[in-house]
């Protein structure tokens, strides 16, 4: 089996095979997804970290089909999702749903929330009048909100109360996985512990299989099975999150969790932080022109080798991790 | 160091003092009491955190003390005081000379707070020639590259002539950073300045806050949803629930008794990934005691 | 509530007298006015009317009778319209008094919230009861006018008049009375612009809809034809189309113009689509499996209307000046049909001796036209700014404002 492979011995419920997407920006190109694999088992709850540009929202886009990738396929229960006509992916749909980042935006303004719940329903033609009533009604209870509330439009309620819509919205069709990207990152800190108490809740009811994208660590952490780390559109570490932050094998890693502990708890550090280089704000996606690995410029424990050969994603200590430095030999992991 | 940074130095009355501050807003279901009695006090060098969920009042508290509450907004009661001087029923034009030059604000998303259309050196230079109008042009530009070097931009010769969309969200924080510093504030209003930020970048907001506090005893009011973040770095801890206040006091002492149940609820809503949420460590409590 | 406001009463039943007593007096009034004159005129011209209906039901010839069917059926829709008009004018103050005792149960909704504030704005209402009076005027222009516009009178004796009792604006070249003619042009000039907008809007609304979600290739296919278009001024194309047509109908000059200055509005509605397809909500929509009509309909286009909406409204002003002005250059509606352009054309020899026919026409477009600027104005003052700002997260309304303030 592949190492991105999950645990689970039947069929991955999503197999992301070698992904790349290429965007036209002005005259150059980027690639904002370069060759990245990653399979999510039924049931399997599974995040994806990295910072602003790394690739991660355009992979959730690319796995909830709203784009097509460049290269690669996204195999959904066995069936490569942009291969089919629209008219078979059309009724698919419903078996893979995705909650945004912004509560502002994701909801339609001039329509009620009630019936952007319902939408779904009516789309699938899922039951007449009188059972979609029923089951909007029940997906706003299940969300934590108040029936009455569906008469509303987005922008009477508050930001939680719209994240909780977009949930309602996502789960009313019963998919057999959730995407969610950056959902509770725009929110407040103790509305965002409100919703991801609502998200564990909902899993254990409906059974369902998620990718959770954000740039937050500590939540990424408690959301997830398995995390994948993406650097410039390319997954450089991969493995149960608590073995991951807490003992980290690639560099990258190594410093998304100096930065999530420094803020935890700046005292601690001796040295200032260390300034990344900064960069514009189009630096996103692989740096093709680099033969090495593209974390490589501003890897604090870089070799020679580093510059001149991308480094492949290998098995190490139950994790997958594309870094030479624990390439050559098995070395027992370094503590922070 | 110019003189009155000195005289600060040596007094040490709180620099700005705020007493039952109290906002009331006019709207269709009638007044809304966006703040109420709220006291608040920051000393030159000091950090003040102000807590609370969108909505609590704690962007309002900023901008009445720039005098800035959008109508149909009204503060109704209470004072604010800066360095001794009242500065409610201030006219238009004397709060001219405190906003940018003694106070400065800090705003939460900087893709919308700066312009466009305008260069990050203009848009410094705007600044500091606002306020000290013989300033020429070229100096005005030559400073601009001195801040942006300050908040640590590096090649900020470079980086002060692109436009804001063309900088990352990080640096665009640290420019409007750079704008707030441009005449040298005695107190900085930072409205959640790490909220639209990844981790990594936003511990370097923050880290320079801090320097900034130990270097130039910069006092800042640091507004924020997430107590995690205030509370690793204010001195003092002003928590707010829909206004009112609910509970104020040093830091460490909130963190380790919590009094309330919403105080409580906010600091174990942030998931964490290693230590429970302490006190900030013993290496910064004894950079507060000393007297640089 | 309503012990603040007089009871109900008998004087209630008075049209307009309703809605005085809860406090909307100039409305009341108003309505009272209207009723009265409405009455007036169907007593007057209550003989017109019925000489209509002989002419429509009697078969057969009769001696004397003026009114050919075509125009026996235009004083017949007139008289049904101004049954209603009055009934309305008794009928509205009456319910609408009635809603205002009532005390509002629920909060305001954000839909009503919109209509009252457009409601409130001062341009919308000055140019809206403008244009209600003008279409009204047009609508009963086969009851108000005097005179037969198009029958030519005493070449002899009745050429040229001066504004007297009998002929308000006194007569033309052609003896006929300008006062009816003005009146009779105003149901020309006031649906060609309605409809003109129409078909213009409808089609700019289609095709920059088409371009604006399609994307890509066909977008900037359809975007090049437009900009190709475009480069010729309106009128231009208009005349073009016109010019050298003999027999020039009301249709013909109404598709004519809907169809050559749907550009704007396309253009319009393409950028307006392009910003919407970012929004989260419409990947959502795409997400949940919707199919592209079902989006276009019922998500883009709803979303998409008030600044066509503005657009709209706008327009028919400059249509009707644009028709106006074909009439002025004499390639308008084919004479005698009166038309305030062609009535300007028609005396144009007359300017410095008879002045007021050209005076009065030319008064009655720029009255036209500005009533619906006012509107437009009005309309895009009411919606636009507010609007983003409802929808807009609270914490974005404060960083608006920068430090340096």
């Amino acid at each position: 089996m592949s190492p991105m492979a999950s645990s689970a011995a039947r069929r991955p419920l999503v197999s992301i095979e070698n992904v790349a997407k290429t965007y036209a920006v002005g005259r150059s190109r980027v690639r904002a997804v370069d060759g990245v694999s990653l399979e999510i088992a039924p049931g399997e709850r599974v995040g994806l970290v990295g910072e602003s540009g790394s690739g991660k929202s355009t992979l959730a886009r690319l796995t909830a089909r709203l784009e097509k990738p460049t290269a690669g396929r996204v195999v959904f229960d066995g069936i490569d999702l942009a291969s089919i006509p629209e008219r078979e992916l059309r009724p698919l749909r419903a078996r893979f749903q995705l909650v945004f980042q912004d509560p502002w935006s994701s909801l339609d303004p001039r329509q009620t929330v009630g019936s952007a719940v319902e939408e779904g329903l009516a789309i699938h033609e899922r039951g007449d009048r009188e059972k979609r009533r029923a089951l909007v009604r029940d997906a706003f209870v299940r969300c934590g909100l108040d029936p009455a509330l569906g008469y509303r439009f987005p922008h009477e309620l508050s930001g939680g109360e719209r994240q909780r819509v977009a949930i309602a919205r996502a789960i009313i069709l019963e998919p057999d996985l959730l995407i969610l990207d950056e959902a509770v990152s725009s929110l407040d800190v103790t509305v965002q512990a409100r919703i991801l108490e609502l998200l564990g809740e909902l899993r254990r009811t409906l059974r369902v299989a998620w990718l959770f994208v954000s740039h937050d660590l500590a939540v990424v952490s408690r959301m997830s099975d398995r995390v994948a780390v993406i650097y410039r559109g390319r997954i450089v570490e991969l493995g149960a999150p608590a073995d991951l932050f807490h003992h980290p094998l690639h560099p990258y890693t190594q410093r998304l969790v100096d930065a999530a502990r420094r803020l935890e708890d700046p005292g601690a550090e001796d040295e200032p932080p260390r300034a990344p280089r900064d960069l514009p704000a189009s630096a996103q996606g692989s740096r093709p022109e680099l033969q090495g690995c593209s974390f490589a410029p501003e890897c604090p424990v870089r070799v020679s080798r580093c510059l001149s050969e991308a480094p492949a994603l290998l098995e190490r200590s139950g994790r997958v991790v594309a870094c030479h430095l624990h390439d050559s030999v098995e070395r027992p992991p370094e503590s922070p | 160091m110019t003189n009155r940074r000195m005289d600060a130095m040596a007094n040490d009355p709180p620099l700005l003092e705020i007493e039952g501050l109290t906002i009331d807003f006019a709207s269709e279901l009638g007044q809304v009491r966006a703040l109420d009695k709220l006291d608040l006090s920051i000393g030159a060098g000091e950090i003040a955190g102000l807590v609370g969920e969108s909505g609590s009042g704690k962007s309002m508290t900023a901008l009445a003390v720039l005098g800035l509450v959008p109508s149909p907004g009204a503060i109704t009661a209470g004072s604010i005081r800066f360095a001794g001087r009242e500065l409610l029923g201030l006219s238009e034009r004397e709060f001219r000379t405190v906003r940018g030059r003694e106070i400065a604000i800090m705003f939460q998303e900087p893709g919308t707070a700066l312009h466009p259309l305008h260069t990050i050196r203009a848009q410094i230079a705007e600044t500091i020639r606002a306020h000290e109008p013989r300033t020429s042009r070229r100096e005005a530009g030559r400073r601009a590259v001195e801040l942006l070097a300050k908040v640590r931009i590096d090649a900020p010769d470079r980086w002060a002539d692109r436009f804001p969309h063309e900088l990352s969200g990080g640096m665009r924080q640290r420019a409007m950073l750079a704008i707030a510093l441009a005449c040298r504030p005695r107190l900085l209003l930072a409205d959640e300045p790490t909220t639209a930020l990844d981790a990594t970048v936003a511990g370097e907001v923050l880290a320079l806050i801090e320097e900034l506090r130990r270097d130039d005893k910069l006092a800042v009011l640091l507004i924020s949803h997430d107590l995690s973040v205030v509370a690793a770095h204010a001195d003092r801890v002003t928590v707010l629930e829909r206004g009112r206040v609910v509970e104020t006091g040093v830091t460490s002492t909130i963190l380790e008794r919590p009094k309330e149940a919403y105080t409580r609820e906010l600091i174990l809503a942030r998931p964490r990934l290693f230590s429970p949420p302490t006190a900030p460590s013993p290496r910064v409590e004894r950079r507060r005691e000393d007297p640089t | 509530m309503s012990a603040l406001r007089p009871a109900p009463s008998w004087t209630d039943w008075v049209p307009g007298l309703a809605l005085a007593r809860v406090g909307r007096r100039g409305w009341g009034y108003a309505c009272l006015v209207l009723f009265g004159s409405l009455v007036a005129l169907a007593c007057w011209r209550g003989d017109r009317v019925i000489e209509a209906v002989e002419a429509i039901t009697a078969s057969g010839y009769v001696e004397g009778r003026t009114l050919t069917p075509d125009a026996a059926l235009d004083v017949i829709i007139a008289a049904l319209v101004l049954v209603a008009t009055a009934a309305l004018s008794f009928a509205g103050p009456l319910f609408a008094s009635r809603a205002i005792d009532r005390p509002a149960e629920t909060p305001l909704r954000p839909v009503s919230r919109i209509r009252s504030r457009v409601l409130a704005n001062r341009q919308v209402r000055a140019g809206g009861v403008l244009l209600l009076l003008l279409y009204l005027v047009a609508l009963l222009a086969p009851l108000l006018s005097p005179y037969d516009p198009i029958l030519i009178g005493d070449l002899d004796t009745a050429r040229l008049l001066p504004p007297s009792f009998e002929h308000p604006l006194g007569t033309d070249r052609f003896a006929r009375d300008v006062f009816s003619r003005l009146l009779w042009g105003s149901r020309v000039s006031l649906s060609v612009g309605l409809l003109a907008v129409a078909i213009s809007v409808t089609l700019g609304v289609l095709v920059g809809a088409f371009a604006g979600y399609a994307g890509g290739f066909l977008d900037g296919l359809v975007m090049r034809i437009l900009d190709a278009l475009l480069c010729f001024p309106t009128i231009l194309l208009v005349i073009a189309c016109v010019g050298f047509l003999e027999d020039r109908s009301i249709w013909l000059v109404v598709t004519v113009i809907g169809l050559l200055s749907w550009m704007d509005v396309a253009r319009l509605m393409r950028g307006q689509l392009l910003s919407l397809v970012q929004r989260d909500w419409f990947l959502a929509a795409r997400g949940l499996g919707a199919s592209a009509p079902r989006i276009i309909f019922r998500h883009l286009l709803p979303n998409a209307l008030t600044p066509i909406l503005v657009v709209s409204t706008l327009r028919v002003g400059n249509v009707i000046l644009l028709e106006a002005s074909l009439g002025f250059l004499g390639l308008g509606i084919t004479p005698p049909t009166p038309t305030w352009g062609g009535m300007i054309h028609e005396s144009r020899g007359q300017i410095f001796s008879e002045w007021w026919i050209p005076f009065a026409a030319g008064l009655a477009v720029v009255i036209t036209v500005t009533a619906w600027h006012l509107l437009g104005d009005g309309l895009r003052d009411a919606l636009d700014p507010r609007i983003g700002r409802e929808e807009a997260s609270p914490q974005a309304i404060a960083p608006a404002r920068r430090a340096t303030a």
